[in-house]
């Protein structure tokens, strides 16, 4: 605000200047010669001396609105948000708002004849030249980023705008505080390069677990390849088993026939000695032994076409395979005491290997065999059942000897459980049959008790 | 071939086999040897334990492996009823283990399976002899 002295001098300075202005003109004056003259003299000052006091008042009333709308703009210039400052073509400062002073860590007014470039950082301090140049140079507004380095305080980034005033010997330059910006974006960058560097790391790490998953993908194809050699390890000890099984009863069959060769024989050398040779009993025997001859070597076809694998699969009828499979353990079975009882309907057929379905039905023929064993089953049974069942072919082989343990129903399948004496049972069989009933043919093999006994059921 | 001569001692003679072919071919050529027997036939342990009862043979030739009554238990029934019987089995390889229960019952010989007739009349004239103190009656 301006003190009241300072409204009075210039009053004063008026006033003087219009005396000697009025002294000048004296000469010339004419002086009024009448009182009408004067008193109309008089009144004409009069009005004059309102008029002027109206001007006045006018003027004094403009005046203080233009001091009021000043001290607003001022108030504006020195206090937006944004540093203003007027600098000269050699970059001297010549008015800076406060913003602008603060932005530079240095009072107002030691800011004066300052070159800008000074508080400059030494890096931008040629750009900045440059820049001032082009401001000059062009009409259009010109903006740049820059360092500055204040006297007091840490460096700041701003952003420079500048117009080249009209007259040209001055420009105007904004300067904003882009520092936050700055640290946001620095702040950004960094962490969009961590974000970066951790895509890289994860990728690494991804690629190096895919890697470790191969490794383990490889670790399980060979332990599944390992166990498949360990399955067919078992399907060839069971073979061996079931071939063992089955000579075990050939050689059981064929004891009985070759008896009988042996004797119908020697009947006709001792008949021939002793007495009662005849032609007739001749061609009887030869017949006989013919018979026998034939039958014994049947039962070799049999055995060599139960135990030839199947290499292909093919269309088969259940109930001729179990029949066939039957025929072979009957005798051996009979002589046990045990009747087999076979029954079928419906044809039921198959697309698989008839010669494993086989020897499926032959290790759980053996099992119930075994099972009657050391029991005293009064009348030891075992029935075979086959038929069609929603398309499908069941077959079930159901005993009476006294059934499983139901402690030990979920452990029958498992590879090497046997329940038979050491040497007796390989432990392979019911684990086989599952194998070539369930992977091989794509059907089920199970088992339950039924009253007195047990049941297999074989469906495919 | 050696002649075989024919026997003429007196004596009766049960023969338990369940193969029919091979019981017929015995029935006949055991005669021929020794035309003094009396020679029954039976199919199972439990007929032959029957015909024991009835006509208490001197020899009981016996498979092991019968169906219903096996060789074994009808053995130890004939000697709870006549303790003199003497016993020939004939026996397959396979039943080796049972041979142990037989030598428990005590018996006259074994003849394994397929049979030689030159060997069933060795064993029934062993037989004969201890039974006749070493005299074997000839034709």
């Amino acid at each position: 605000m301006r003190s009241h002295d300072d409204k009075a001098a210039p009053v004063a300075r008026l006033r003087r200047s219009a005396e000697q202005q009025l002294k000048a003109k004296a000469a010339a004056t004419v002086l009024p010669q009448t009182e009408a003259d004067t008193l109309k003299l008089l009144h004409e000052l009069r009005v004059h001396q309102i008029e002027l006091e109206l001007q006045n008042e006018e003027l004094r009333r403009s005046h203080e609105e233009l001091e009021a709308s000043r001290e607003k703009y001022s108030l504006l210039y020195d206090f937006a948000p944004v540093g203003y400052f007027t600098l000269t073509r050699d970059g001297t400062i010549c008015k800076a708002n406060l913003t602008g002073s603060s932005l530079l860590g240095q009072e107002r007014s030691r800011l004066v004849k300052r070159r800008f470039g000074m508080f400059v950082d030494d890096q931008y301090r040629q750009g900045f030249a440059g820049f001032l140049v082009k401001v000059f140079a062009n009409r259009e507004t010109q903006t740049c980023e820059l360092l500055l380095a204040p006297e007091a305080g840490p460096p700041l980034f701003v952003q420079i705008e500048a117009t080249g005033a009209a007259a040209g010997a001055e420009c105007f330059v904004a300067v904003i505080n882009i520092s936050v910006r700055k640290r946001l974006e620095a702040a950004l960058a960094l962490s969009r390069e961590d974000l970066e560097q951790r895509i890289v790391d994860r990728t690494a790490e991804l690629a190096c677990s895919v890697g470790l998953q191969n490794e383990e993908m490889a670790g399980r194809l060979q332990a599944v390849e390992e166990l498949r050699k360990n399955e067919l390890l078992l399907i060839r000890q069971n073979r061996m088993a079931a071939l063992g099984e089955m000579l075990g009863y050939i050689a059981h069959q064929w004891r009985q026939p070759l008896n009988v060769l042996g004797l119908k024989v020697q009947e006709l050398g001792l008949s021939y000695e002793l007495g009662g040779f005849s032609k007739e009993l001749l061609d009887n025997n030869i017949a006989r032994t013919m018979e026998i001859l034939t039958q014994l070597s049947q039962t070799i076809d049999d055995f060599r076409e139960f135990s030839s694998p199947d290499k292909e699969k093919s269309l088969f009828r259940v109930d001729l395979v179990a029949a066939k499979t039957v025929a072979l353990l009957r005798d051996n079975f009979t002589e046990l005491g045990i009747a087999i009882e076979v029954s079928s309907s419906g044809e039921p057929q198959v697309n698989g290997y008839p010669n494993e379905y086989g020897q499926v039905v032959l290790n759980v023929l053996v099992n119930a065999k075994d099972a009657f064993a050391g029991k005293q089953t009064s009348a030891a049974l075992i029935t075979v059942r086959s038929r069609r069942e929603d398309g499908r072919a069941v077959l079930t082989i159901t005993d009476n000897a006294g059934g499983i343990d139901e402690k030990i129903m979920d452990k029958i399948f498992d590879p090497y459980f046997t329940t038979k004496e050491l040497g007796k049972g390989t432990g392979v069989g019911l684990f086989m049959s599952k194998t070539i009933i369930e992977k091989n043919m794509g059907g089920r093999f199970s088992a339950r008790n039924v009253e007195n006994g047990a049941e297999f059921r074989i469906e495919v | 071939m050696e002649s075989i001569q024919r026997s003429n001692s007196t004596f009766s003679l049960l023969v338990v086999e369940d193969d029919k072919a091979a019981i017929e071919v015995i029935l006949l050529m055991i005669p021929l040897k020794f035309p003094g027997v009396t020679v029954y036939a039976a199919a199972d342990g439990r007929q032959g334990v029957e015909l024991c009862k009835e006509h208490t043979p001197d020899i009981v030739i016996t498979d092991i492996n019968m169906p219903g009554m096996d060789g074994i238990h009808m053995a130890e029934e004939i000697r709870a009823i006549n303790a003199d019987t003497k016993f020939i089995i004939l026996t397959g390889y396979s039943d080796k283990i049972s041979l142990d229960k037989f030598s428990a019952i005590g018996v006259c010989d074994y003849i394994v399976k397929p049979l030689d007739f030159r060997t069933l009349f060795a064993a029934i004239e062993k037989c004969l002899n201890r039974d006749n103190g070493g005299t074997t009656i000839q034709a």
